[in-house]
């Protein structure tokens, strides 16, 4: 289970940030980020994003086969909703989508790995940034894994804030029904 | 046989009208509609028509009830031949001086009424099922109406295809 | 031309050769002989079939139209309740509509469509090879019109007028019970895919009654929106009321264990159709 999920928009600014306590309580309590924490957090991740898509080494912009792109489909069956042909939002079938999908996240930052935790990093085509941390002592989280999550959040994103009309583009997700899909689908993993 | 028929709207407001008339096919004769002081009678016999229409507009099993030893209220004008499951045809429910009233109601309650002339003063025979049939494609022809999003309910109807549709119609199911 | 006056009936043909369609200012026009030969006036309108055919519209798209529908009545408007009131107008006309369209299309006896299908299409197999993919897991976000529609399209031509296949109207729903049957299932099949989850009596009050659905398909997107379900209560209203069986109808959320988003869309009909029913059934 990732630690947290954040979403950033495209000009560097956090519009969405959801924890997930299943991490000891000490841990918790010692330094909680503070929301201008999260923020500062959020466009510093956006800002070093996009000066790692300018420093991509030469040999890899030359190599003829590129980085491996297309990720491959795990599925991620809610154990409490067996129900045959669940309709998932505007999707059809039982899940989100089926098939491998293409990272489109050429060349910024995919994952950053530190002593404590893993970043992983999903950007959409739009420029969308969506971001989970996860702890590096939940052994059961790999990267393919977390891109088919992030990928699901997409879909709800798609789904529960870009169809709402009250909904203005760049600004805050207040949108509860987008917060409960996402804790729901999280707590799948 | 010359028809005046109607469709009339929620509040009894003219929604279309329109006058068939017999074809004589001999040229030169003058087509025979209605008497001119009839024309100017016809909404007024036919409004005069519109408190039965409206009490059988919410008659259950209407089919059931009428036949040739009823002597309920209001239903001694009436002859409807044709044996049909639907409320929507009334048949004949007025006459006015040996002119038949028809009448038929679309799902929403707009009346489709019409007189039916006659020259030879006898007393005008109904063919039912001409007239039936004659309504149901006007009715749809109405619902077509409805699809147009320009179009308010209870407006009149105002298009040139729509009238000529109407009249051809008339011409196929009225007068053969 | 320029210059219309309100004239009584007349038969004065100056008059009529002017006029192509029914004028209410003039009166009924007469049929002239001459007509006969002519050809109807054109019009997509009137020579388009009512006949259902089964397409389907992407969730998306739907959504994110009445999305800006809801964004510009809530622009243009300056309180919730005029809001409420202007989407319920939306549906009022389209209910009002759809009572007339629905119930000729259940008046057409249902192997008709099989029949006709059988004899006009020339590649049944391919229909039913359509019909079978499209059934199968289909999981792109977007859902794409069926290659049924081609098939269908020759069936469009030649069924001009549904009323030949009819052989007596479907009867007019004169009772609380049938039309809100008619309601429950037909309008609620041809507007959302299924019928609504349940149809329920007030125990409390004579004239009230609740329409269930599970998840309403237009608002399941937005957050808090039960108040957007005006527009699908102004498409029961439209239809009730345009059926004379006056009533008032809103929607209420009603969260059921597994189903968050359940709106409850109640019911209120005038007093009079309840007496109006008590004096008929007798």
């Amino acid at each position: 289970m990732p630690q947290a999920v954040l979403v950033i928009n495209k000009s560097g600014g956090l519009i969405y940030h959801r924890d997930f306590e299943e991490v000891e309580v000490e841990v918790e309590d010692r330094n909680k980020p503070s929301s201008n924490d999260l923020l500062i957090l959020a466009s510093t991740l956006h800002s070093t994003f996009a000066i790692a898509s300018q420093l991509t080494p030469k040999a890899i912009q030359l190599q003829q086969q590129p980085l491996p792109n297309l990720v491959p489909y795990v599925p991620m069956i809610d154990p409490d909703n067996l129900v045959p042909r669940k309709k998932l939002g505007s999707f059809k079938g039982d899940d989100y989508f089926k098939e491998p999908f293409q990272n489109w996240n050429k060349s910024g930052i995919r994952s950053i790995k530190t002593d404590q935790f893993t970043v992983y990093i999903y950007q959409s085509l739009t420029g969308l940034k969506l971001v989970a941390m996860v702890s590096n002592r939940s052994d059961t989280i790999n990267e393919t894994v977390v891109n088919n999550l992030l990928r699901r959040i997409y879909c709800l994103y798609s789904d529960y804030v870009m169809k709402d009309p009250f909904y203005s583009l760049e600004m805050p997700i207040k949108s509860e029904l987008f917060d409960t899909k996402l804790r729901n689908l999280v707590k799948q993993l | 046989m010359p028809q005046y028929f109607a469709i009339l709207g929620k509040s009894d407001n003219p929604v279309y009208e329109a006058e068939f008339t017999t074809q004589q096919g001999q040229q030169g004769q003058l087509q025979k509609g209605f008497p001119q002081h009839l024309k100017e009678l016809n909404p007024f016999i036919m409004h005069a028509s519109l408190d039965i229409i409206e009490d059988l507009q919410w008659k259950l099993n209407s089919n059931v009830q009428h036949g040739t030893n009823n002597s309920g209220f209001g239903s001694f004008l009436r002859s409807k031949n044709v044996n049909v499951t639907d409320n929507c045809y009334l048949g004949k429910v007025d006459h006015f001086y040996g002119l038949a009233i028809t009448a038929y109601l679309t799902f929403s309650g707009m009346k489709f009424v019409m007189i039916h002339g006659n020259l030879d003063k006898n007393s005008t025979q109904v063919d039912d099922n001409a007239v039936k049939s004659f309504y149901q494609e006007v009715h749809e022809l109405y619902i077509k109406t409805l699809m147009n999003p320009f179009y308010k309910i209870n407006d009149p109807i105002t298009s040139a295809a729509f009238d000529t549709r109407v009249r051809s119609l008339a011409r196929k199911y009225l007068n053969k | 031309m320029s210059q219309r006056i309100i004239l009584p009936s007349t038969s004065d043909d100056r008059v009529f050769n002017n006029s192509d369609g029914y004028e209410y200012t003039i009166g009924p026009k007469q049929s002239l002989p001459n007509e006969a030969s002519s050809q109807p006036t054109p019009s997509r309108l009137y020579s388009e079939s009512l006949m259902f055919r089964k397409q389907e519209v992407s969730l998306s798209a739907v959504t994110f139209l009445f999305g800006e529908m809801i964004a510009h009545i809530h622009n243009t408007s300056k309180t919730a309740s005029e809001c409420e009131v202007k989407l319920n107008d939306y549906g009022f006309v389209i209910g009002s509509k759809l009572l007339e369209l629905l119930n000729l299309r259940a008046s057409v006896p249902s192997n008709t469509y099989l029949r006709s299908s059988n004899f006009l299409s020339s590649s049944t197999p391919t229909n039913t090879s359509a019909n079978a993919m499209h059934s199968g897991s289909n999981t792109t976000a977007s859902r794409t019109v069926s290659g049924v529609s081609d098939i269908y399209y020759n069936q469009e031509n030649s069924a001009e007028s549904l009323t030949t296949l009819i052989s007596s109207m479907r009867s007019r729903d004169l009772t609380i019970l049938d039309i809100l049957q008619f309601i429950h299932g037909t309008v609620w099949s041809y507007l959302f895919g299924h019928v609504s989850d349940d149809l329920v009596k007030s125990s409390e009050r004579e004239n009230e009654y609740m329409i269930v659905d599970n998840l309403p398909l237009l608002t399941q997107f937005i957050p808090n929106g039960v108040s957007c379900d005006f527009f699908v209560c102004g498409i029961i209203q439209g239809f009730l009321n345009n059926a004379e069986f006056p009533c008032s109808v809103t929607p209420h959320l009603m969260p059921l264990k597994g189903f968050d988003q359940r709106v409850i869309y109640l019911i209120q009909f005038d007093k009079h159709v309840l007496e109006r029913e008590g004096l008929r059934s007798e």
